[in-house]
């Protein structure tokens, strides 16, 4: 008995196969992503309030859309969100290029260093996020002990200060994932064939032209799609933020995330952070179809 | 630029002297990003108080207080009561009466563990066995909208964690899986199939197709095929994409802090709360992160030829 | 003969591949409008754009490569 059903099973043909391998992963998919998606549309419309059971849900039509959308204070966040997504891109673009450069002249050692560097790109934001608090303290913290080793400021707070807090995370998120632009270059780095500067050597092109014409054309793709990549990430940066800064002081550094939390889970107003979280997640869905695109056009590569 | 003339060395390769300008760039970045890694390392073994003196201190007498502080509860006791107990007998009990303290009980850091433990292992177990299913099925069968189906299983990835946990525990609460092993099993199942699918299709689609034919030809079933050939040969990428998945969700924190409370609470959400008197308790923090870390640390070494491949999803594969 | 020729410049027109360029185009003015820290008008109305990119993005990426 066992064993026709076996043989029943190892004779399946291959369409039932391919059903039968990738239903229960739409399936999840469906029950855990799209029906609370559908969920959260049609909740934006709404003025539930989640910590009020039993009230009867109103229709409230495209109010809360355009609440967010007339709102100066959202709009501050979202430029706290800029400021933020700007620097690190910016910063880390231009650290993670260089060190992928330098560790590409293959000094000894350059596969150790490569691990080492690498390592705050695995750690968990949010732990780490709590350490660097400890870090940025004004007196017992190492930070501060360094740039006054240096330069002598006197006392000053990195994550109480409304002019350096929105610093304090960039500093944070640059650490953790300058790994990442930097491998991303070095994958690029390494896509070069050794022909095209052996025909630049014999055509007696200067280093500096073989950066601008071979090198970076053909690092930029990777540079582009980390760039992408983390910019889609840092746009609903999350954890690293709530446990460094919380969005404070003030709201100096509440990121759209964050504003999203303060409203979904500590004011409750679930109608209202379900728009916004329409909002965010339409521009994450489109920044996120620019970024498959690049993406298979170097896989075609 | 390069006056030596070294026959020995191609032109390609770069000269002795800017290969050492390199690594000494390059080591200088890495002794600053290695700081706060040996920070928390050094704060764990230092008193609560040596962790808050000023100015920092870098020589310290090492004490296992932070240890201590960690799995432990204690209360504050007056001199006389202190006085009137029998002396301390152990070493743990020895660091807290230090601090006119006694040990109230084990603390709730051990449960946090187990918790995180049983939620990464559990959610890699079901996110590698449903995506090996799928990606395999991806990879070799004509299956009707496979790009949309595929891009609609990464775009769920891209989906801002806060966004989707609000009607997450709104459905959760319905169906009492809010603060449950189980629920978040589920949760980062779900999460982590994106990863797993899009990098496995990777390695399977590296897979020669031939091997396959010849063993279909030989009188295998298309099952019995993909159990005895493709799953050996995609043994090394099966393991790769479990430890990302493992990582992931060991490390995941957002989801976490908002559907979890007291029974499934996993680390990273519980260790900023460790406080002791008067604030963070930081040398407890820091023993719970460098033991929280040095897993991630081991499956870094381990994995370092095939980290790009995890974090762009299979895309760049170096 | 001539309709016919009408039709292939039309069809040109709407290929793949320059039609996702135009989406992508309209996200990103959405994007950014929706975090210049210039005026709120164009942050008001940012949303319009970013929505009607991704959706023409979602359309276009099924149209045929030829």
């Amino acid at each position: 008995m066992l064993s026709k059903i076996n043989r029943k099973l190892l004779n399946m043909s291959d369409r039932s196969i391919a059903w039968l391998f990738t239903l229960p992963t739409i399936i999840l998919l469906i029950f855990i992503n799209i029906y609370p998606l559908i969920w959260s549309v049609y909740l934006s419309f709404t003025n539930f309030k989640a910590n009020r059971r039993g009230m009867e849900i109103k229709w409230v039509g495209t109010k809360w859309y355009e609440k967010i959308l007339m709102s100066e204070d959202v709009w501050a966040n979202m430029q706290v969100t800029a400021h933020f997504l700007f620097w690190t891109i910016f910063i880390q673009a231009i650290l993670g290029l260089s060190l992928a450069i330098f560790l590409n002249r293959k000094f000894k050692g350059h596969e150790l260093m490569t691990t080492v560097v690498v390592l705050p790109m695995m750690l968990s934001p949010a732990v780490v996020g709590v350490f660097w608090s400890y870090i940025y303290q004004p007196q017992a913290g190492i930070f501060n002990y360094i740039i006054n080793f240096f330069i002598d400021f006197g006392e000053f707070t990195m994550i109480g200060d409304f002019v350096l807090a929105p610093w304090s995370i960039v500093i944070v998120d640059t650490w953790i994932w300058t790994p990442f632009v930097m491998l991303m270059c070095l994958a690029g780095l390494k896509s070069i064939p050794d022909y095209l500067y052996e025909a630049a050597e014999v055509d007696r092109a200067s280093k500096w032209q073989q950066f601008i014409h071979i090198t970076l054309p053909s690092v930029m793709p990777f540079l582009m799609l980390a760039v992408l990549f983390r910019g889609i990430e840092n746009f609903k940066m999350f954890d690293m933020v709530n446990e460094l800064t919380g969005g404070g002081p003030g709201s100096v550094t509440e990121l759209a995330s964050i504003h999203l939390k303060r409203a979904a889970f500590e004011k409750w107003r679930t109608g209202y952070s379900s728009a916004f979280a329409v909002i965010l997640f339409v521009t994450v869905f489109g920044a996120g179809s620019i970024y498959v695109k690049f993406l298979n056009k170097l896989k075609e590569k | 630029m390069s006056t030596n003339i070294d026959t020995s060395r191609s032109p390609l390769e770069a000269t002795a002297f800017s290969k050492r300008i390199a690594a000494f760039i390059v080591i200088i970045y890495a002794a600053i990003a290695i700081i706060p890694m040996l920070l928390i390392v050094t704060t764990a073994f230092k008193s609560t108080t040596d962790a808050i003196t000023y100015p920092p201190k870098i020589l310290f007498k090492p004490s296992l207080e932070g240890v201590v502080n960690l799995s432990t509860q204690r209360t504050r006791q007056s001199k006389e009561y202190l006085k009137s107990l029998p002396p301390p007998r152990t070493w743990y009990e020895k660091i807290v009466r230090k601090r006119q303290m006694v040990i109230a009980g084990p603390s709730r850091f051990f449960q946090r563990f187990v918790n995180s433990l049983v939620i990464g292992f559990g959610s890699t177990f079901f996110s590698v066995f449903l995506g090996t299913l799928a990606a395999y099925a991806f990879s070799r069968f004509k299956i009707p909208l496979k790009d949309d189906l595929l891009f609609f299983i990464l775009s769920t990835r891209m989906f801002p964690p806060i966004a989707a946990a609000v009607p997450i525990f709104l459905m959760y609460r319905k169906l009492g899986l809010n603060d449950t092993h189980l629920g978040m099993i589920v949760l980062y199942t779900v999460v982590n199939l994106s990863l797993s699918v899009w990098l496995l299709k990777g390695f399977i689609d590296e897979i020669p197709k031939e091997y396959e034919e010849a063993a279909l030809v030989d009188g295998y079933s298309r099952l019995s095929a993909f159990f005895k050939i493709i799953l050996p040969q995609a043994a090394t990428g099966i393991a790769a994409t479990a430890i990302f998945c493992l990582i992931f969700s060991w490390n995941e924190y957002a989801f976490a802090i908002l559907l979890t409370f007291r029974e499934a609470q996993t680390l990273p959400p519980f260790i900023p709360t460790i406080i002791g008197e008067g604030g963070l308790d930081w040398p407890a923090i820091a023993t719970a992160t460098s033991i929280f870390m040095l897993p991630v640390i081991v499956f870094t070494i381990i994995l370092r030829k095939h980290l790009l491949r995890g974090i762009t999803f299979g895309a760049v594969r170096k | 003969m001539k309709t016919e020729n009408k039709k292939g410049r039309f069809s040109k027109l709407l290929r793949k591949g320059p039609m996702e360029n135009v989406a992508s185009a309209i996200i990103g003015i959405g994007v950014f409008m929706f975090m210049q820290p210039f005026t709120l008008f164009l942050y008001s109305h940012s949303f319009k754009f970013i929505l009607t990119g991704t959706l023409m993005f979602l359309v276009v990426s099924h149209f045929s490569e030829e």
